[in-house]
């Protein structure tokens, strides 16, 4: 075996991660394909069984956003140390994420209703600060930026999810109102 | 919103223990959810392979906006069919097949594969000793997607999918001889490109 096929070999699982799709939009088109059924009582019951415990839950969500603004000086402070041309991508991502947490905030977040992905995002943020931990030791190179930004990439995606699913909540909620009436 | 994915007479079966699914373990019970058509279950079970999924199919269509059709088309398919999937592969390889004749598909449809032959001995193994342990899975990864066509998607299912040269020489409607010289070639082309990457990086 040469060194290329060995190496890919010691890879393989790495390669089955290695880029992150636009979960919700394909997640998206797959529910916009003619397949498409009428929902079944199974998943009102399910938004439902969710949406009770979404009160008992806001204090966690609030606990979560503290540990977020901690993390964030943290992450500024090894920011100054990469190229500047990844200064600015990594500024960009911030405030695109920043944008995203923002919609959050608005929607009254809480760790039930997307209970997965907040535990994704926490153990995100877990990576990161070990990142962090370990960044005066890194070279301040392309691949280091590129491991910073993956995290933004990374976070992008979950909140995203975590809004969209907030909005169906959302919507079921609407939904179930109207009918009352 | 759901993906129907069982007929009824499919689900008789799977409640009569026709149907090698059991729910016991978690990964079966979530496949009994799934074959009842409950989209939270639908969701998590596309949530858990998702990423793997569209790893393999952006290295056979490297445009995105294809390779997330595939993946659409992909687990609508798998939502379908669900109850057809025998547990004589794992859940995971079972998707990924489906993945990859999804993309051959478009491939054939879309596009006419050419398969640019090797110049005279350009299939010795005569590059320069490469310091591989250097190249990470994400320079493989974006060295894999600028390939030429025939040989990335030879390379993909000989190196990465594991499929023998004969199952590509079928897929591909090519000779086995053929499969071997652009999966020869995919190596040499890769190998130069993460020569020259590795000594632009340094």
């Amino acid at each position: 075996m040469d060194p290329l096929e060995k190496r890919i070999k010691e890879l393989h699982d790495e390669l089955q991660q290695v880029e992150q799709p636009d979960r919700l939009a394909i997640w998206n088109g797959i529910e916009r394909r003619p397949a498409l059924q009428a929902q079944s009582p199974s998943r009102s019951a399910w938004i439902w069984s969710a949406a009770a415990a979404v009160l008992l839950l806001i204090g966690a969500g609030a606990g979560f956003w503290w540990s977020e603004t901690r993390h964030h000086n943290a992450e500024i402070a090894g920011l100054n140390e990469l190229p500047p041309e990844w200064q600015a991508k990594v500024q960009e991502y911030q405030l695109m994420v920043g944008r995203r947490e923002n919609t959050l905030r608005l929607s009254s977040p809480d760790t039930f209703t997307a209970s997965d992905e907040f535990r994704e995002l926490q153990v995100l943020d877990s990576l990161q600060q070990t990142f962090l931990a370990d960044f005066e030791a890194l070279p301040k190179d392309q691949r280091t930026a590129e491991r910073y930004l993956h995290y933004y990439e990374q976070k992008m995606r979950i909140l995203e999810l975590i809004i969209k699913e907030i909005e169906i909540r959302k919507h079921e909620e609407q939904k179930r109102i109207q009918r009352q009436i | 919103m759901l993906l129907q994915s069982a007929p009824a007479a499919t689900l008789e079966r799977s409640k009569q223990n026709t149907c090698p699914v059991q729910a016991t373990d978690p990964e079966q019970d979530l496949l009994q959810r799934c074959l009842r058509g409950e989209s939270q279950a639908q969701f998590v079970l596309y949530n858990r392979y998702v990423t793997a999924m569209y790893n393999a199919a952006i290295r056979l269509l490297p445009q995105a906006p294809e390779a997330e059709d595939v993946v659409q088309e992909s687990f609508t398919k798998v939502f379908q069919q669900l109850h057809t999937f025998r547990n004589e592969s794992t859940l995971g390889a079972w998707i990924k097949r489906i993945v990859v004749n999804t993309a051959l598909n478009t491939l054939r449809s879309k596009r006419k594969l050419t398969f640019v032959e090797l110049s005279n001995g350009a299939d010795r193994e005569d590059e320069p000793a490469a310091d591989a342990d250097t190249w990470d899975a994400r320079m493989l990864h974006e060295a894999i997607k600028k390939l030429p066509d025939g040989c990335r998607i030879v390379f993909t299912l000989f190196a990465i999918e594991e499929m023998g040269h004969k199952a590509i020489a079928q897929a591909l409607d090519i000779s086995e001889s053929t499969s071997k010289t652009q999966y020869m070639r995919a190596k040499k082309l890769l190998k130069d490109q993460l020569l020259k990457s590795a000594s632009w990086t340094h």
